[in-house]
Parts: C-alpha cells; sequence; structure tokens
C-alpha cells in the first residue's frame, strides 16, 4: 500500500490520528480498493473506532490489492511498493509522526505512507518545509481484519447533531466524568451524568441538559430511548469533527446494543465510532444527595444558561415526581405543584387517590420537603405507595403556578427520576392493610433503608433557603420511630417469630 | 558591608567589569546553566563561563570585554569556580524581562583568590548587592579539537534544527549524526522505542548556509548529552556544527543579545564509542 497526502489534509489526518490515540493502543492499517481503513479498539473492547479514508483524500493512492481494472503490472507481480496487507502498529509510534498538531500544520508539506513487506515496516515519511525529510520506520505486525459487529441500518434512533452543540453539552460535565446517559424522546433529548457505583450519593454531582429537537440536524426518534456510554470517547470523536465542523451522526437501539457514531465527509473520508453502552440499573443516578444541594444548583444553573439561548421557555417541559401517602390525602397537593389534574399523569401506582388542586402556598417549599414532611406521618400500620410520574407537561398546559415561579426555580424542576426505577419499587412495595403492625414497621424499615435516599430526594430539587428545616426534618424522618408517637410499645402486639433471642442464658 | 567596594574606580580590586544592561550577561548564563558550578575565567578578552557534564560536555558562554562599559583586569587569568544557579538568580532579582528603557545596570567585582564575587545591581534606584562565594577552579576539560582537524563543518539557520530537536523521538538514548557528501545530507537517526526516526536535511536546503564535507562521518551522542544544547539552541539565530577527525561535535550558537551585540556559547561533545562485537 502506498498512499501520499497533501495540503490541509495532512492536518485532517493528524487529527484522526489523535483521536483513534485516544481510544485504543495499537493503529490496524487495512488497505482496500476504495481507500484505506485505520482502526482500533480500545483494551477492554468497549470502543472501536475507524476511518476510513476514499482514493480521493489522497494524493497518489495504491492500495496493492488485486482490483479488476487495475494496473496489472502493478497489482498481479511481485512488486515490493504496493502490498495490500493488512497490519498494526503500535499507537505510539504512529502518532510519535504526528506528535504536535501545530508542527505538522506550520512545517508538514507533504505526507507518504507505505507498506514495506519485505522490512515488516511501515514507512511514514514526512516531507517538511526547508527541504527536511523526516522518514518514520516503524514495525508492524501482520493481522486479521478488525471489525465490530454491528448494524446501523437496523437501529430505530438516529440523531445528528453538530459538532459544536455536543461540545458545548459536554462542557457541562465534570472532566471526571465516566458514563453519560442519552434519553431521548419523540420531541427532546436529555443528555446526564451516569452514576452506577458511587456508594455515597450525597456526594455525587448531577448534571443534567435538556435539548429540544430543533437543535438536532435530524431527529428520528420514534418512541423514548435511552444509551449510556462513556464520556472520554465521545470526547474523541468530537476532537475530530469539532475542528472539521462536521455533523454527528449517533445510532443507537434498546440500552445494551452499541452506539455508533458517524462522521462523514464523503467521498473523503468517513469515520465510525461504535461504543458498548450500559444498561442503566435501577439504583441509578434518580438518587442524588442533599448535601450536594449547592453544587447541584451551580451545575444545574450552569446547564441551564448555556442552553438558554437555545431555549424560549422558563416554564412547560419537565418531568416531574411524585411521592404520595394515600392515607394522607390533603397532604398530596404539597407535592406537586404543576400538575394540574389527574388526568395527565401517568399512573404506576396502585392507588390514587383524590387530590385538591395544587394550593400556591406549597410553591415555595422545595417539593422534597414537603415531601418529607409528609412522608413524617407515615402510620407504621400502614404501607404505602409511590409512584412516579416521567411526565411531559405541555407547554401550554401548565399550571399558573408554575409558570409564576421564576426561571431559575423552574430550571430546577427539570428533573426526572427513572421511571423503571420507581416501577420497580413500586411493584416492590405494596400496601397490605391486614398485616400486622409491627410486621408492617419491620417491613417498612427495610423498605426505608432500601429506598432511603429516594423518599429524602424524590425530585432532586436541592433545598436553597431551607436547608436547616430540611435537615431537621430528615432527622426527623430518619428517626421516625422516636418522634413518632403511633407507636407504643406497651400496646405492641406479641409476633409468633422471635426477631433475637435473650442473651442471658436462661438456666 | 559592600561600603568598601563601592569606590568608584575600583583600582584596587582584580576585577571590576560595568554592564548597562545584566539581561545580556543573564541570558547567556541561562543558556548553559544546566549544572550548578561552573568555572568562571578572566581575561583581557573578557569572561569565559565554563559548565562541564562529566568529562564527555563542555559548554563555554563567552562574555567578552567589549560588551562592557567598564571592564578592568589586573591579573593576566583570574578563575575561581561559582554556583552558576545562584548567580543566574542574583542576576535576575529584578526579573529577567527588561522593560524598554528599565534594565539593570550590573557592576561585578573580585578581588582575587578567596574573595567572593560581588554583584552590584541597581534598577530605577534600587540596589541590590550580593556576594557570592568563591571556590578554587579546577583544571578544565580540554578536548583538543582544533580547527585543522575538523573534517565536516556546517553552519546553518537555528529554525530548522529548532525543528527537527522538538521533533525527535525522546525515547531514543542516542543520537546518530550521518554527515554524507554526495547527496550533500546532514542525517540526523534516532532508535527509540517505537522504531527508527531519520530525519534528512540536505546541503541544499535554503536553511544551511554552509556545508563543508570531505569525508562522511558518522557518529552517536547521548540524547541527554544533547539535551543540555536545547536552551542555547532556542536563543540562537545561527548554528555551527564541527566533527573532527575524532568524532567530537562542536556546536557553536551565534546569540544576537540585546542590543545587537553577538555572543557566542559552545558545546564540546564526546562520541558514543562503537562497540566492537
Amino acid at each position: 500500500m502506498k498512499c501520499a497526502i497533501t495540503g490541509v489534509n495532512i492536518k485532517v489526518f493528524a487529527r484522526s490520528i489523535h483521536s483513534l490515540a485516544r481510544i485504543g493502543d495499537e493503529l490496524h492499517v487495512e488497505p482496500r480498493v476504495d481507500g484505506v481503513s485505520f482502526c482500533t479498539v480500545n483494551s477492554s473492547r468497549s470502543a472501536f473506532a475507524s476511518f476510513l479514508y476514499g482514493e480521493s483524500f489522497f494524493s497518489q493512492y495504491e492500495s496493492g490489492v488485486d482490483a479488476p481494472s487495475g494496473s496489472c503490472s502493478q497489482s498481479s507481480s511481485l512488486q515490493s511498493d504496493a502490498q495490500a496487507v493488512k497490519c498494526k502498529v503500535a499507537m505510539k509510534a504512529f502518532l510519535g509522526a504526528f506528535k504536535s498538531l501545530s508542527n505538522v500544520e506550520k512545517s508538514v508539506e507533504r505526507c507518504k505512507i507505505m507498506v514495506d513487506e519485505a522490512c515488516s515496516k511501515l514507512l511514514v515519511q514526512l516531507v517538511c518545509r526547508y527541504s527536511v525529510v523526516r522518514n518514520y520506520h516503524l514495525p508492524f505486525i501482520e493481522c486479521e481484519t478488525l471489525a465490530a459487529v454491528y448494524d446501523e441500518s437496523s437501529c430505530p434512533y438516529t440523531v445528528t447533531s453538530p459538532s459544536r452543540l455536543l461540545s458545548d453539552v459536554l462542557v457541562n460535565f465534570q472532566p471526571g466524568q465516566d458514563e453519560v446517559s442519552f434519553k431521548v424522546t419523540p420531541t427532546s433529548a436529555s443528555m446526564r451524568n451516569y452514576v452506577d457505583d458511587e456508594p455515597d450519593l450525597t456526594k455525587v454531582i448531577r448534571t443534567e441538559l435538556q435539548l429540544e429537537n430543533d437543535e438536532f440536524d435530524s431527529f428520528n426518534i420514534a418512541s423514548d430511548g435511552e444509551v449510556v456510554f462513556n464520556l472520554k470517547e465521545l470526547r474523541a470523536i468530537l476532537s475530530f469533527s469539532e475542528p472539521c465542523n462536521l455533523p454527528v451522526k449517533a445510532c443507537f437501539s434498546q440500552p445494551g446494543s452499541p452506539v455508533i457514531f458517524g462522521v462523514e465527509n464523503k467521498p473523503l473520508f468517513e469515520c465510525k465510532f461504535v461504543l458498548a453502552t450500559l444498561i442503566p440499573t435501577s439504583v441509578a443516578e434518580s438518587q442524588a444527595g442533599t448535601a450536594n444541594g449547592a453544587s447541584l444548583n451551580t451545575t444545574i444553573n450552569n446547564a441551564s444558561t448555556a442552553l438558554k439561548e437555545k431555549k424560549t421557555r422558563a416554564d412547560g417541559k419537565h418531568h416531574v415526581v411524585e411521592h404520595h401517602q394515600p392515607e394522607m390525602p390533603h397532604e398530596l397537593d404539597a407535592f406537586d405543584p404543576c400538575v394540574p389534574d389527574n388526568s395527565n399523569l401517568g399512573l404506576n401506582s396502585c392507588h390514587q387517590p383524590p387530590r385538591k388542586e395544587p394550593g400556591s402556598e406549597s410553591d415555595d417549599i422545595p417539593l422534597m420537603a414537603r415531601s418529607i414532611r409528609a412522608l413524617e406521618n407515615v402510620k407504621s400500620t400502614e404501607g404505602y405507595n409511590r409512584h412516579s410520574t416521567a411526565e411531559r407537561q405541555p407547554a401550554n398546559g401548565s399550571t399558573p403556578s408554575c409558570q409564576a415561579q421564576s426561571p431559575a426555580r423552574n430550571s430546577l424542576l427539570r428533573r426526572h427520576v427513572e421511571e423503571s426505577d420507581m416501577a420497580v419499587l413500586c411493584d416492590g412495595v405494596s400496601v397490605d392493610r391486614t398485616r400486622s403492625p409491627l410486621r408492617d414497621v419491620a417491613e417498612e424499615i427495610r423498605d426505608l433503608g432500601a429506598i432511603d435516599d429516594q423518599l429524602v430526594m424524590p425530585n432532586d430539587v436541592p433545598p436553597e433557603a431551607h436547608s436547616p428545616p430540611l435537615k431537621k426534618k430528615r432527622k426527623h424522618f430518619l428517626f421516625y420511630r422516636c418522634f413518632n408517637s403511633t407507636y407504643n410499645p406497651a400496646e405492641a402486639t406479641l409476633r409468633s417469630d422471635v426477631l433475637a433471642p435473650d442473651s442471658d442464658p436462661e438456666d | 558591608m559592600a561600603l568598601s567596594y563601592q569606590k568608584e574606580d575600583g583600582s584596587d580590586l582584580q576585577l571590576v567589569a560595568k554592564i548597562d544592561n545584566a539581561n545580556i550577561v543573564l541570558h547567556l548564563l541561562k543558556t548553559i546553566s544546566f549544572r550548578e558550578t561552573a568555572t568562571v575565567c578572566a581575561s583581557a578578552n573578557g569572561l569565559k563561563v565554563t559548565v562541564e557534564e562529566g568529562k564527555t560536555l563542555q559548554a563555554n558562554a563567552f562574555i567578552q570585554a567589549e560588551f562592557f562599559q567598564d571592564y578592568h583586569i589586573k591579573e593576566e587569568v583570574l578563575t575561581f569556580k561559582i554556583n552558576l544557579w545562584v548567580l543566574v538568580e542574583c542576576l535576575s532579582i529584578f526579573g529577567s524581562r527588561s522593560s524598554p528603557g528599565m534594565s539593570a545596570a550590573l557592576k561585578l567585582m573580585y578581588n582575587g583568590h578567596g574573595s567572593p564575587l560581588v554583584l552590584l545591581l541597581e534598577e530605577g534606584g534600587a540596589v541590590t548587592d550580593c556576594k557570592i562565594v568563591t571556590r578554587d577552579a579546577c583544571e578544565s576539560l580540554d578536548f583538543n579539537f582544533s580547527s585543522d582537524r575538523v573534517v565536516n563543518k556546517l553552519i546553518m539557520r537555528s529554525e530548522c534544527l529548532r525543528e527537527v530537536f522538538s521533533e525527535l523521538d525522546q525515547s531514543s538514548a542516542f543520537l546518530s549524526f550521518h554527515i554524507t557528501t554526495s547527496p550533500a545530507n546532514l542525517r540526523l537517526s534516532t532508535s527509540g522505542n517505537y522504531g527508527v526516526v531519520q530525519t534528512d536535511i540536505p546541503g541544499d536546503s535554503e536553511m544551511i548556509e554552509t556545508f563543508k564535507c570531505s569525508s562522511a562521518t558518522s557518529h552517536s551522542y547521548r540524547m541527554s548529552l544533547l539535551h543540555t544544547t536545547f536552551k542555547a539552541l532556542a536563543a540562537a539565530q545561527k548554528v555551527s556544527l564541527r566533527v573532527d577527525e575524532r568524532g567530537f561535535m562542536c556546536l557553536q550558537f551565534m546569540i544576537k543579545a540585546e542590543g545587537n551585540e553577538i555572543a557566542f556559547v559552545e558545546f564540546f561533545c564526546c562520541p558514543e564509542e562503537e562497540l566492537m562485537d
């Protein structure tokens, strides 16, 4: 294989190598009839990147592959120049030739890449200014084709976005952030960081951005979908596509199937990044801590301000979570000021008690505080239901109370909890009034322990000026049995099973 | 403290030198300050500051007497060893960047064997007085590099070499210089972790001013030694590369100091012995 690159294409090529270098450690070079493919896969095999350069990208190209119409004298005989050898070289070695992008732009005039099968060396020759010529002899290993298994055409979700948009979005995420979750609905999309294994979720900063479908170049989403992938790899793609000013096309299907990012400028080059995705777990980023109220504030506000110029509405589209206690109907309206009527709710719960119109007095109190106050009054005899609603408010259907709120507050209200998470929990906690009180208590404690954080932060709304009362409520909530007058040991009925045997030896 | 030195003429001192812009001296000394200890040799011609790396590399910076507004030396030759890093720190006490119109004036004083080197720096009315301890100078290495034994000589503009050096494979232990006559070419090659890299600078490149090659030479030098020349290369306008018959290389850097004075810094480097397998 022999090819030569001149002019601005050298910089494009160098950038693609830098992008590949952020993914894997070995560069696979595969010459084909119609061009050369440079690809790599990362060590955990969870990301595959490939750049296919067409013949028109090069000022000179000889693939060495037997082409039907190719010059037979070259390809059929045992020539030493253009050999169609599939090989791999160390990424660092190849990158060494294009180490500094600014130097490449300044000084390199022509770049020639040749496969020298006789010496098992890949030669990269850079003809620079001042007649200086740099030759890189990189040893290679012959290998088989590296290909990822994916089917782009079968992906139901396709989104094409300008690179600028994506990089603006990614700026808002913490630098150490690993995974992001990209959630789509037919009319909008949101990107948020995905936290899977953090034991103490109160220490986690959560970031979420909402995007509208008109910000994308194309948005083919039939139904709701979500995909979780690694942010670092997306940054690698953007480092290539943004300077080229090319749009990025994302294709994905259900969680767990790979997401395919494509950047192309046919017939010059075509780039594909195939990333493995995570299946979001139920203990997802919906559990965020109260302690991080302030930082959440900042992050979300930043996100909101970043997108503000694109958004025309401060009210309206947001997702809402509800927690309510069926036995306390008068507390319900405290939860959710923005749901006007029951008919809009996607109901997952067993109970749907009647509720009054959202009271205006509750608007000023963070939803979380309200829900905690409500939960304080949980009767030990009753289990309770929570149901959540990932609910879209039509823009003109939102309540006046919502609209009356300040834009900042409304932006804070843009939270949503995994519908699936809440559904799972909902299913797990059922109401059974016939159970004995103590049993209920025990079960409740267990359930509380499991879903403690959910209750505490149902709506992920950080308490602004109301932190002190919140802590108090939390204390009351955690130690609710101490403050609860309902449990009276004297009145407790006896259980049949012994929870803990006597530690004193009887006799 | 320093009052005894503040005589108008300093007539009883062995060495007195005054310069209006201390930055000239500072920048020259910075290019060779890869080691802590330097030997200063003062003569009627000026100051020569020498820094050595083992027995394999020697760097010399020449601060000619013509640079100084006032230069008096009593002895023929005065030599002493001094902590170069301290000297550089003292010279840059007013900041190493000089704003136009404001530059630190320097007065150097030395009173012979055992006495400290005294620096008086004055800028904008502020005066700094530094006394740096001196030590006995050991004999400097003499590489015995004479012009009549030079086999190959190149003079080129430094931008070219700067670019080449910045792109060198740092994982390689050695840098080889191959100079050939036909075609007239200077080839620098490295053999690092990831392969062999060769950089060719043809003799007819517009960056090469002189290419005198009598016979093809090929020598390797330790990368770490050549690293010490990078600072001088960064400051230089022109580089002269000379190789003698033993393979010893002399790199001379022409540095244009502030005020259009031309100063020279030279490096002598030992080649790596080719091991006979």
